[in-house]
């Protein structure tokens, strides 16, 4: 419940503030987004299985956000940041994927 | 074939969907089982909380930043449609411009050729007025004449008796006169003063060379046909003088003297160009 609040929270803050995000780290953004999405996405399956564990979803939230981050900016430094970009994208949207079939599978025991 | 860890046997995205929830969690979960679970405090339900919010964040700065940067984007591309309407409108208008000035300059081109046309009918002018004033200098075929005081008389030739040649000479078509090296003009004048006689202002000493260019197989006829030329030839015979007259292809003569070209009172122009001031005597 709790959480769900923080997460209402923090939309309207985002919305509300219209954080501008500095130019070098645009880039980055949806991309971090995207593995924070794999993150939440993978913890209420979790909590859905009865195996949530609240410091293993923090520590793989912050480390998929930075690692994802990571990857294209190094892809960027070398010059593939467009297909680095396009494989993390891949891997985490097949991960969403299953995650959230497997949470649909747990709502509607279909 | 030895076994190989299923790692390296399942197929790339079989592994990926079978992976997809963070094998941690289950890792956790079994060493909960095993009862050495710390007991959790309503602390770290709050950080679970903390990072949620951290996520709305992201999300919602994502998507506020995109939809921002979508309006620029739309508003760039906008006025480089607006740009490039307005530099095909100003194409347009300098292509019409270009089609008029192809036009005039064609009418141009035309006036220029008949303005050629007239210069040249009006140089080809100039120049036979030029010709016969004494302006330039001219060359060609004519006539050398000779004359004298006749030997081992008094009578000496007098300016009256060159006037009587010269008048034959431009009624006999010559073209350009000289007398002497002096260039004849509309304005030149030969008389006496004393003895002597000066052309152009000029005194000329005998014997008198007069050069005439002009048509030389029919200039020494026609100055017999003329009534001065008749009168001169009479005086030859009545006073001896030496008179020696010969066909010459190529007479060089010069042109009059620069004070005799200039016009120190008489203004060029038309009548019309002329106020009624200028017209009245100065007392």
């Amino acid at each position: 419940m709790i959480a769900v609040l923080g997460l209402l929270v923090g939309v309207l803050l985002g919305i509300v503030f219209e954080l501008d995000v500095p130019l070098g780290l645009e880039p980055y953004l949806p991309i971090a987004v995207v593995a924070a999405l794999d993150a939440v996405f993978g913890g209420l399956r979790a909590w859905l299985d009865g195996i949530f564990d609240d410091k293993v979803f923090v520590v793989s939230f912050v480390s998929n956000v930075v690692i994802a981050a990571g990857i294209v900016y190094v892809g960027d430094r070398l010059g593939v940041g467009g297909q680095l970009s396009t494989g993390v994208i891949v891997v985490l949207g097949i991960r969403i994927f299953s995650n959230v079939a497997a949470i649909r599978r747990h709502l509607f025991h279909a | 074939m030895p076994d190989l860890p299923p790692q390296l046997t399942t197929p790339l995205l079989t592994m990926i969907t079978q992976q997809s929830l963070d094998e941690d969690y289950k890792v956790a979960a079994e060493r909960r089982a095993l009862g050495d679970a710390d007991p959790r405090g309503p602390a770290s339900h709050r950080v679970v909380a903390v990072v949620v919010l951290v996520f709305g964040v992201l999300v919602s700065t994502a998507f506020v930043q995109h939809t921002l940067s979508e309006d620029v984007d739309n508003a760039g591309r906008r006025a480089l449609t607006e740009r490039i309407t307005a530099q095909r409108d100003r194409v347009d208008d300098l292509q019409a411009d270009i089609a008029e000035l192809r036009e005039t300059n064609a009418d141009l081109g035309e006036m220029l050729a008949a303005a050629n046309e007239a210069e040249q009918a009006v140089d080809g002018q100039l120049r036979r007025v030029q010709v016969r004033t004494g302006f330039v200098a001219v060359r060609g075929p004519g006539v050398r004449i000779i004359v004298d005081n006749p030997p081992n008389a008094d009578e000496l030739l007098r300016d009256d008796d060159l006037h009587l040649l010269v008048n034959g000479l431009w009624g006999a078509g010559a073209e350009a006169i000289s007398i002497n090296g002096q260039r004849l003009t509309a304005v030149s004048a030969i008389r006496n003063s004393g003895i002597p006689i000066l052309v152009n202002g000029v005194g000329v000493a005998p014997p008198y060379s007069v050069l005439a260019v002009g048509d030389s197989g029919s200039l020494q006829a026609n100055l017999t046909d003329t009534s001065s030329g008749l009168a001169f030839a009479s005086l030859v015979d009545r006073f001896g003088f030496v008179f020696e007259m010969d066909n010459d292809g190529d007479l060089s003569l010069p042109a009059a003297p620069r004070r005799l070209q200039e016009l120190r009172t008489a203004q060029t122009g038309q009548a019309a160009d002329q106020s009624p001031e200028k017209k009245e005597p100065r007392q």
